[in-house]
């Protein structure tokens, strides 16, 4: 039951994924913005990382997964929501263009690295959720910062969501300290709650076809 | 005070703003106009026009001793599109 559970909330994450970067990619090639490019790889890549998560539960529930190895197959969809955090993080970092505003993300990038040499005997699998974690924290601080100056309802639900998300890892990242125990399916839930508050606001967008041309 | 740069994306919007706002009775609007108002210099302006023509979001109209710009259908339906995903970049506090 809880298998099928982490399943569907997996499915789940990679159709709200998907549909936030066919979005963003829809954008891009009717407008040509280089942000709307990164928001693309962005969530197209959180939605890879959810629709590997969903391929690594199926191994589990049709006990497969002795026939692979279902936890590197973990360590490649957190890898992939990891590379989406990431450019979501660059595309607040690479907005601000003096390096007084680009140090906190030197620092917060270091800090990334800390579990590296703290925790003795960690799992590659860890470390990626502390980066993620941390890459986070960083998107949902700027988020929060530009809500501060523009006070967008929208920008202060999507900061909520990264927030989520954020905590989603951190309940995930706990689970090492308490394997097998119901941390796991917690953060999967705060991660969907997280991914839906990003989409709510983009719901009044209109998804259908937008079509001008080829870009300028 | 911090220094805001625009984007590319953003000083097409501009100009093509200023051709619809400042059109003069639909007979388009002066290389002045849109260099004073969409805030771009002329050696820029003249490559990015070029380029909005050939896109076809502007139509050249050549007069006596020069020429004006007329915005086109494409380029106001850019201009609707242009909008949905400013708003839709902003609401991450991002700037298209």
């Amino acid at each position: 039951m809880d298998l099928i559970f982490e399943s569907v909330m997996n499915l789940l994450g990679f159709g709200i994924g998907l549909s936030i970067g066919r979005f963003a990619y829809r954008g891009y090639t009717n407008v040509g913005s280089p942000t709307l490019l990164r928001l693309t790889f962005a969530f197209l890549s959180i939605s890879i990382g959810f629709f590997i998560l969903w391929v690594q539960s199926m191994f589990d529930i049709f006990a497969l997964s002795k026939a692979a190895d279902v936890d590197s197959i973990l360590v490649i969809g957190l890898g992939f929501q990891a590379l989406g955090y990431f450019f979501l993080a660059f595309s607040h970092s690479i907005q601000s263009l003096t390096f007084k505003h680009m140090a906190p993300a030197f620092a917060l990038v270091s800090l990334a690295i800390a579990p590296f040499f703290v925790i003795p005997g960690n799992s590659i699998e860890h470390i990626i959720r502390s980066i993620s974690f941390i890459l986070l924290v960083y998107g949902a601080t700027q988020t929060m910062t530009s809500y501060m100056w523009s006070k967008n309802r929208n920008t202060l639900i999507i900061a909520s969501g990264l927030a989520l998300l954020a905590l989603g890892e951190f309940i995930g990242w706990y689970n090492f300290i308490y394997p097998g125990s119901m941390f796991y399916y917690a953060s999967i839930i705060v991660k969907i709650a997280g991914i839906s508050a990003i989409f709510v606001p983009l719901y009044r967008f209109p998804m259908g076809r937008i079509k001008v041309g080829s870009s300028v | 005070m911090a220094v805001v740069y625009r984007t590319h994306v953003r000083i097409i919007a501009d100009i093509l703003n200023t051709a619809r706002d400042y059109s003069d009775n639909g007979n388009g609007v002066s290389i002045t106009v849109l260099i004073r108002r969409a805030n771009v210099s002329y050696g820029r302006i003249t490559k990015i026009l070029g380029r909005l023509i050939d896109v076809g979001l502007l139509e050249e109209m050549p007069e006596d001793k020069s020429c004006k710009y007329k915005i086109s259908e494409r380029g106001m339906e850019f201009l609707k599109v242009y909008s949905n995903f400013h708003d839709f970049v902003e609401s991450f506090g991002l700037k298209i």
